[in-house]
């Protein structure tokens, strides 16, 4: 697990915490370095080191990938919402171009929106200023 | 060699992803899955022509062009279907979509599926665009099956 500390602050000088949970370090990397300058990052391998995170560091946001060896990314979404520290937390599905399938099976688990791959910068980050605009205690 | 058997028209399936839109004249089936998104489909009748796009925020931040927002993806459904042959004139919308499917932001009014469906109606009222179904907020995300030749539509909560 990772911290990396952005260096800008658009929220009132405090910067919302998102955590990045996918086993490919090119997709951590692509989605840190869109959103690193706005938020302040926590990163996860993988879907158990995601949800001991989650807990942990308590972020405003969750990106979550679908395709995860261990707990995939269905299966951690579940358990983030059996649990009240991460309960109410937005999660956003990053899911995979042409499945339908990952889309319902992700809202069925509890996702709260998604984003499909590749992902456009422009709406990834439209999506993700929504959410957390809309969280209470959010930065 | 036997040519393999032609797909019937009303099998061809065409998945909507947030930011598109579908339009046709013969008969298929469109598909899309919304969450605080919003779809709204226009339909003629009389042209046997329909479409249905799926955006995700109500307006473009920076006035991109870009049917992922509601103030864009309108006005680029209403060209795609009137390229078809539709007529504004006989054109009926259907809207739906704005879940929230977190409690806690519920009782938010400002809530984003509020956003786009407040965005949707708006939109649809200055293109006098009458509305005749619509089924939007709610907590639960939503599978749309629109058929463009008929302007059926029909709605499963997930």
């Amino acid at each position: 697990m990772t911290t990396i500390k952005a260096p800008e602050a658009p929220h009132n000088g405090k910067k919302a915490r998102i955590l990045i949970v996918d086993d490919s370090s090119t997709h951590r990397l692509w989605l840190e370095l869109m959103l690193g300058s706005r938020y302040e990052i926590d990163v996860a391998i993988d879907g158990e080191s995601g949800l001991r995170s989650a807990v942990a560091n308590r972020p405003d946001l969750i990106l979550l990938d679908v395709v995860m060896p261990g707990v995939d990314g269905f299966a951690a979404c579940r358990e983030l919402r059996k649990r009240p520290e991460t309960r109410q937390t937005p999660v956003i599905m990053v899911t995979t171009r042409d499945e339908e399938m990952d889309v319902e099976t992700g809202y069925s688990n509890g996702c709260t929106d998604y984003i499909s791959k590749p992902v456009d910068q422009l709406e990834l980050l439209a999506k993700v200023e929504s959410w957390l605009d809309a969280t209470p205690g959010a930065a | 060699m036997a040519a393999a058997p032609a797909l019937p028209l009303d099998d061809v399936r065409v998945f909507v992803h947030p930011g598109k839109l579908a339009a046709s004249a013969a008969p298929c089936r469109i598909t899309t899955i919304l969450g605080s998104c919003i779809a709204v489909s226009l339909h003629d009748p009389t042209a046997g022509v329909g479409g249905i796009n799926h955006f995700l925020l109500p307006r473009a931040p920076h006035g991109e062009q870009s049917a992922r927002f509601g103030d864009q993806a309108l006005p680029q459904l209403l060209d795609a279907v009137e390229r078809l042959g539709a007529r504004r004139a006989h054109l009926v919308a259907k809207v739906v979509g704005g879940a929230c499917v977190l409690d806690v932001f519920r009782d938010k009014l400002t809530h984003l599926g509020n956003q786009n469906a407040s965005m949707a109606f708006e939109a649809l009222h200055d293109l006098k665009l009458p509305v005749l179904m619509a089924e939007t907020g709610g907590r639960k995300a939503r599978h749309v099956t629109f058929y463009p030749h008929t302007g059926d539509l029909v709605v499963r909560s997930l």
